[in-house]
């Protein structure tokens, strides 16, 4: 049976290919529309996935798209209606997108990929989001929690999946949202909001949360669920300006893009300790859905999908002292990993089969066509050992390899890497991508078998992909301090030799010689543009940066003024 | 001034008035100058004409120049203006229901451009965005007799335009002496009706948009006022919910 899953029209546009039991292919479009999170229809990734399926569109038997049109639409009227007359400029923009394709889109597809509208079929975003979230678990049965920011009408649900399928249960429902309370906090703090949460949650690691009682005050915990203070936030109309005037009263002005971060308590600044709030808010929040599933659901385990599965601290804190003894958050908890669980629920639905086992590396390979400044590796050198060499040396190095993996960071296939050690390496890393703020997200990557050695383990999962956050050891500290946030967490990449044989030999390579097996690992992205995707960009990108070097496959391209390999 | 010109200049009369509308497009000539930058170094890499590749290097670099200048001077007039949040980029622009999203409002960076059109097509399109680009900024800097310091601006930056118009001028004059007219030609001619066609499909857009809009707005404040006054006064629905039964896979609800 050959099913395509398309999510579209909110953030990260996405499409996948199953083919018989299998996801062959993924791909979301801001791979290759270039536009970081884009929402537009994802022709582009519906095209590699069929390419790369060798399938045509007519072949199909069943085309999901990832929610229910109608039921949204209901719920943009109603909540238009119901922010009357402060809506008027927001219903004629948004009325005009949903009369002018988004109603139609059954139409659409079956415009676009000339099938018969009888095949194209609609889930529910949580019942995707959920789907996705289990098969990439490796429970048996466990309870879901998908915690986002809006689909039709739900912005959190509550459920439990098995076997026999997943069984929703209970819902808060929109303008109710903790996703879109992140997001317009994160507006507020002059970043992107859908795009800078995390930068937000990194922020928030350098501040003191005294505006938590504030900003609870405006989410306030009700019976295991919560609601939201609608007098200080927009988005329950306008998806353009997230927060209201009130809430500028509440925390005092708001920062513009670009504005230094201000002072505040404890020698942090204003800014931080807002974002430590907003995180100490959400942590509790999520905390508290979760003792509720578990009163609904009482299983060990728990899938956690949606916006907020995202916020690796969200979900170290749930691991710690959260009632369930296992989590599991999927590789790409966001819209995008809905397109991919709209397509396993049809075809649960249709055929009782749940696919299980997912790849992450599901996207377009590298293209073998070298590029100008190109030089192959030395006969008989792989490209781990050149990587490795340069890596020993100090470089900053771009290494793609394979098919690019699906979502929103990568997991070393198309990756940065540099030494851990030093006080400077993290922000050294960053900067030669052009990231700006010294308190950006970094990865460190480490195999799993001397992780303990380094990091506090206890209770952690198998599964790859999802955000994974520990408490660091005294070892760690003093070897790679860069890669520490001052709450004391590192953000873990664990590498299993099963998973990626040659990443986990560089890493112990480098273990051998340096005494600590980790690296530094960021995404190969310019600051605001996507991950590349094809050999072309990769050396476009790499000659915008302060990289030392780039191995794509067999070939390596150094910096300009370098000696050659 | 030109016809073109004239009707830039009645269509801008107000833009350098308004202290909101003034920051708006400095900063959106800034993001369009540096993905410009960004497309020339890149082509730049993979033009094979050694002199042409300098002035190209050199294009770029000036191209990222503008858009500090137009960015510095943007974060001034805002900074005096006393302006708030900058609202979503995007949020100004039409909405591209052919895309399903605002339309990007700058050409987005594309490092294959140059090898996708050839060289002479891509400095046939480069001669005619820059001229293009030269009446558009000399336009502006007359309707700026009243800030001297953004005037400067434009008057540093028109002197590279004409840098630019001139380089790429000379290498399609260049190419015709050389025998290849017949090409820069058709290529000049693509690049004007692509801009044409660019330019009445953007114009469509939004008026179609704009229209649109229009009507709704207007239909908000007449047929739909009832309906919001009513749900004002009606309970608002719960916050959460037991969730009833899933619905069928084949229905939009």
């Amino acid at each position: 049976m050959r099913i395509l899953g398309i999510g579209a029209f909110h953030s990260d546009a996405a499409a996948a290919l199953i083919d018989g039991d299998r996801v062959v292919a993924a791909s979301s479009e801001g791979a290759f529309s270039r536009l970081p999170h884009d929402p537009a229809f994802p022709i582009r990734a519906i095209r590699f996935c069929l390419q790369h399926g060798g399938v045509v569109a007519r072949d199909l038997d069943r085309v999901v798209f990832y929610e229910k049109p109608l039921r949204k639409f209901e719920r943009v009227l109603a909540t238009q209606m119901q922010a009357f007359p402060r809506s008027a400029r927001s219903f004629a923009r948004s009325a005009f997108a949903w009369l002018g394709d988004r109603l139609w889109i059954k139409h659409h597809i079956a415009r676009q990929l000339a099938v018969e509208q009888s095949r194209i079929v609609f889930t529910e975003q949580a019942s995707a989001a959920a789907t996705y979230a289990f098969a990439t678990s490796p429970f048996e049965a466990a309870a879901v929690l998908v915690v986002d920011d809006a689909a039709e009408w739900a912005t959190t649900t509550i459920g439990r999946a098995g076997p026999e399928g997943l069984e929703l249960l209970w819902e808060s429902r929109f303008p109710h949202s903790l996703g879109y309370v992140a997001s317009a906090i994160t507006q507020y703090l002059g970043f992107v909001p859908g795009a800078d949460e995390g930068l937000v949650e990194a922020l928030g690691a350098h501040g003191t949360p005294c505006y938590a009682g504030v900003l609870g005050e405006l989410v306030p915990s009700v019976g295991g669920g919560f609601t939201v203070c609608q007098r200080s936030f927009r988005f329950g109309f306008d998806s353009d300006r997230l927060f209201d005037a009130a809430l500028v009263e509440q925390l005092g002005p708001a920062r513009n893009p670009g504005e230094a971060l201000l002072g505040g308590a404890s020698g942090g600044t204003r800014h931080a300790d807002i974002a430590a709030s907003l995180q100490v808010v959400l942590e509790e929040r999520v905390l508290e859905l979760a003792r509720a599933t578990h009163r609904r659901v009482p299983v060990d385990d728990l899938c956690l999908s949606g916006a907020l599965a995202r916020n690796s601290r969200v979900l170290a804190r749930l691991r710690g002292e959260g009632p369930f003894r296992r989590v599991h958050s999927p590789p790409v908890p966001g819209k995008a990993g809905a397109a991919i669980g709209c397509a396993l629920y049809a075809l649960h639905a249709d055929r009782g089969t749940l696919v299980r086992s997912i790849g992450h590396a599901i996207g377009e390979p590298v293209d073998d066509r070298a590029e100008d400044g190109a030089s192959p590796l030395p006969e008989g050198v792989t490209a781990p050992a050149a990587l490795l060499q340069r890596l020993l040396a100090g470089e900053r190095v771009a290494w793609v390899r394979g098919r690019m993996e699906f979502g929103p960071h990568s997991w070393g296939h198309r990756s940065l890497f540099a030494s851990a050690r030093g006080q400077l390496a993290r922000s050294a890393l960053l900067a030669a991508v052009q990231h700006v703020e010294s308190f950006a997200p970094c990865r460190l990557a480490l195999p799993r078998a001397a992780a303990a050695e380094f990091v506090e383990m206890d209770g952690v999962l198998g599964a790859p992909g999802g955000p994974l956050r520990l408490k660091a050891r005294d070892a760690l500290r003093d070897a790679a301090p860069s890669a520490i946030e001052p709450d004391d967490t590192v953000w873990l990449h664990l590498v299993d030799p099963q998973d990626d044989p040659d990443l986990h030999s560089i890493l112990v390579a480098i273990g051998e010689q340096q005494g600590l097996p980790a690296l530094l690992h960021a995404d190969f992205a310019l600051r605001g543009a996507s991950i590349v995707r094809s050999e072309v960009e990769a050396v476009d990108a790499f000659r915008r940066s302060a990289l030392d070097a780039l191995v794509v496959q067999s070939r390596v391209y150094e910096a300009a003024g370098r000696r050659a390999t | 001034m030109k016809l073109a010109q004239r009707w830039i200049r009645w269509r801008n009369r107000s833009l350098w008035t308004d202290p909101v509308r003034r920051v708006r497009t400095l900063e959106s000539f800034a993001a369009t100058e540096d993905d410009g930058g960004k497309d020339l170094l890149a082509a730049a890499k993979r033009i094979l004409d050694a002199d042409l590749r300098r002035h190209i290097q050199r294009h770029a670099e000036d191209e990222v120049r503008h858009a500090s200048l137009f960015r510095g001077r943007a974060a001034e007039l805002r900074s005096e203006a006393g302006l708030g949040v900058r609202r979503d980029e995007e949020s100004g622009r039409a909405f591209d229901l052919i895309e399903s999203r605002r339309g990007a409002g700058h050409d987005r960076h594309s490092a294959t451009m140059c090898d996708e059109l050839g060289e002479v097509a891509y400095v046939a399109m480069l001669h005619v965005a820059e001229q293009r680009a030269r009446d558009l900024f000399e336009v502006h800097q007359s309707l700026l007799e009243h800030d001297p310091e953004t005037r400067a601006v434009f008057e540093q930056i028109l002197r590279d335009e004409n840098y630019h118009v001139a380089y790429t001028s000379k290498f399609l004059d260049d190419w015709q002496a050389q025998g290849r007219g017949a090409e820069v030609v058709s290529a000049l001619s693509a690049a004007k009706s692509s801009r044409f066609l660019g330019a009445w499909k953007r114009l469509g857009l939004r008026s179609g948009a704009g229209f649109s809009q229009v009507l709704l707005l207007v239909m908000y404040w007449t047929v739909l006022l009832p309906f919001g006054v009513l749900s004002r006064c009606m309970r608002r629905p719960p916050a959460a919910a037991e969730v009833q039964s899933a619905s069928k896979l084949g229905s939009q609800y």
